[in-house]
């Protein structure tokens, strides 16, 4: 990554920070001139958590997409259509059954373990050098189990409230919640989103295949073990907080490698700011909704994602031929 | 000559038996073998990336303990298969060679030994299998390694370029380094090594100079041909 290009992104990222918490900016200044205390409150406890969230879950399924691509050589893998984010919904619904959904730690192991689970599936399912075919194959068979446990488990709920609580936390919303639950996304995200930036060299050269990296001296069953542990750790926290994002994890990444000639490791510390940048828009873009509804961002990410999505496979059927 | 590298009891379980191994600095050593007869197997146990070993060891250092910053130096594998799984430039392939920070000097170095250099810009899966091959084995001595460990490096390549490839490692392995490759075509085997290693069943079974008496009729032995008149043919 050039320089140019980091300072580009840094600027970019921090001045989409400052809109999210700013906009919409005139109520916030008439109440900072009425009663300054509220609206540091306002500013502190509401708009600076969910600003912050958008930023470091943006900035973990951005740099977890990229190594999880690096990891299957695959551009379409991401924790969103290996069913990674989905199982870590299903972990975070049946340890919120177990320990109640106020335990912000036991959300965060049951998402942690939902998406362990989930990710070691899609490895045993798919294999290391999985064909396009079969890792989207097998991703959609761990989504849509987990969907449907999930959906289950909800149908199951105590009471329609506590039903409609899930549901919403579950489409992917970043309001409304505390500095503790930041916490618990933001500092396994900071932690994953390093550690993983240091894996760029190592994955790199598994661009030249597993027995050339292997030789000269990476260790490449001990790395993916510990990718997708990572990967996990970061994600299954963020998704037991916010609930599923999607197609951050894949746009990121694919935009990314674009600007540093297609290197997979190098990508991710880019494709990190990129989910970053997404996000923080995303949730920009849905304070556009009119002021008595909320639109989940999940939902946002989900409609403008899908095309790019289906604008990669045909390309990639393009490029392949008949 | 001084061994750059030496290994002892290499193992792959139903595949090579305990087989040691010595490369001396300014040998090029070739592998022949019939079709399963263990020579990828032995070149893969020689790289450390499968099986097991009583002991490798890379310029007096173990193989095991050589960080992988060092070990770009020491040692090179590239096996056989030609797929990429990222559309790299050539260039910027031959470069994941080197571990240190990119030194352009040794990349076009390394790719003008393969003449590659007329394609180092392009992207590395548009290019036909021969380039690739080419680009390839350009990445593998890009870090200029004492030991290169080759699996079939001329395999996809045409007549002009089996002989160049064979041809430029020689010319590389003069500089003091040591290669080990496997090679199926035996004239290019007998004509171009120093040291002919013949394989089967898993096991070393002639390892001396081509030109030693007795060769040509081993070699006539495990593959089942005998030469004649019009080439090797099938007994």
């Amino acid at each position: 990554m050039t320089m140019r290009l980091a300072l580009a992104l840094i600027l970019l990222t921090a001045l989409l920070l400052a809109a999210s918490l700013a906009v919409p900016a005139q109520g916030l200044f008439d109440l900072w001139a009425d009663d300054p205390d509220v609206a540091r409150i306002i500013l502190v406890e509401l708009r600076l958590p969910r600003s912050l969230l958008a930023l470091f879950y943006g900035l973990v399924l951005g740099a977890s997409g990229a190594a999880i691509q690096a990891l299957f050589a695959n551009p379409l893998a991401s924790p969103d259509i290996t069913g990674a984010t989905g199982s870590a919904a299903l972990g975070a619904v049946l340890f919120a059954y177990i320990f109640g959904l106020a335990s912000p730690f036991w959300l965060a192991v049951g998402g942690i373990a939902g998406a362990s689970v989930g990710l070691s599936a899609l490895l045993l399912l798919a294999g290391p050098k999985a064909e396009t075919a079969t890792l989207l194959l097998a991703g959609i068979a761990i989504s849509t189990i987990a969907g449907a446990a999930t959906a289950l488990a909800l149908a199951l709920a105590p009471s329609p409230f506590a039903f409609y609580d899930a549901y919403e936390w579950l489409m992917g919303s970043l309001i409304d919640r505390s500095l503790p639950q930041l916490a618990f996304v933001a500092i396994p995200a900071a932690l994953v989103t390093i550690w993983l930036a240091l894996q760029g060299p190592a994955l790199d050269r598994l661009a030249l295949g597993e027995d050339a990296a292997e030789a000269m001296g990476y260790r490449i069953v001990r790395m993916r073990v510990m990718i997708i542990a990572a990967t996990a750790i970061g994600v299954g926290a963020a998704v037991s907080v916010c609930g599923a994002v999607g197609f951050i994890g894949l746009v990121g990444p694919v935009i990314a490698r674009r600007l540093v000639d297609g290197h997979p490791g190098r990508a991710i510390v880019p494709a990190a700011m990129i989910g970053a940048i997404l996000l923080l828009a995303a949730d920009l873009a849905i304070r556009a909704a009119p002021p008595d509804r909320t639109i989940p961002v999940g939902v946002l990410t989900a409609m403008i994602g899908t095309p790019f999505f289906l604008w990669l496979i045909a390309t990639m059927r393009w490029r392949a031929g008949p | 000559m001084t061994v750059l590298y030496r290994a002892q009891g290499l193992l792959i379980a139903g595949r090579l038996e305990p087989t040691d191994l010595r490369l001396k600095s300014g040998e090029l050593a070739i592998l022949v073998g019939p079709n399963g007869a263990g020579k990828t197997s032995l070149l893969r146990a020689a790289a450390g990336i499968e099986g097991e070993a009583e002991d490798i060891v890379l310029a007096g250092t173990p193989l095991r303990k050589v960080s992988p910053a060092r070990r770009s130096r020491l040692l090179a594998f590239a096996g056989a298969s030609r797929d990429v799984r990222w559309p790299l430039r050539a260039r910027d392939y031959v470069a994941l060679g080197l571990t240190s920070r990119s030194d352009h000097d040794r990349i076009e170095r390394a790719l003008k030994r393969f003449s590659a250099e007329k394609f180092g810009s392009r992207r590395i899966d548009r290019l036909s299998t021969g380039e690739r091959s080419r680009v390839m084995l350009a990445r593998a001595i890009v870090a200029e390694p004492n030991v290169i460990l080759l699996d079939e490096p001329c395999s996809n390549l045409d007549p002009y370029w089996q002989v160049g490839v064979v041809e430029c490692l020689r010319d590389y392995v003069r500089s003091g380094k040591t290669a080990l490759i496997s090679v199926h075509d035996l004239d290019l085997a007998l004509a171009h090594a120093d040291r002919l290693i013949v394989m089967d069943r898993g096991r070393i079974v002639s390892d001396a100079p081509p030109a030693d008496a007795g060769t040509e009729a081993l070699i006539g032995d495990v593959f089942s041909v005998a030469r004649n008149a019009s080439g090797w043919n099938r007994i």
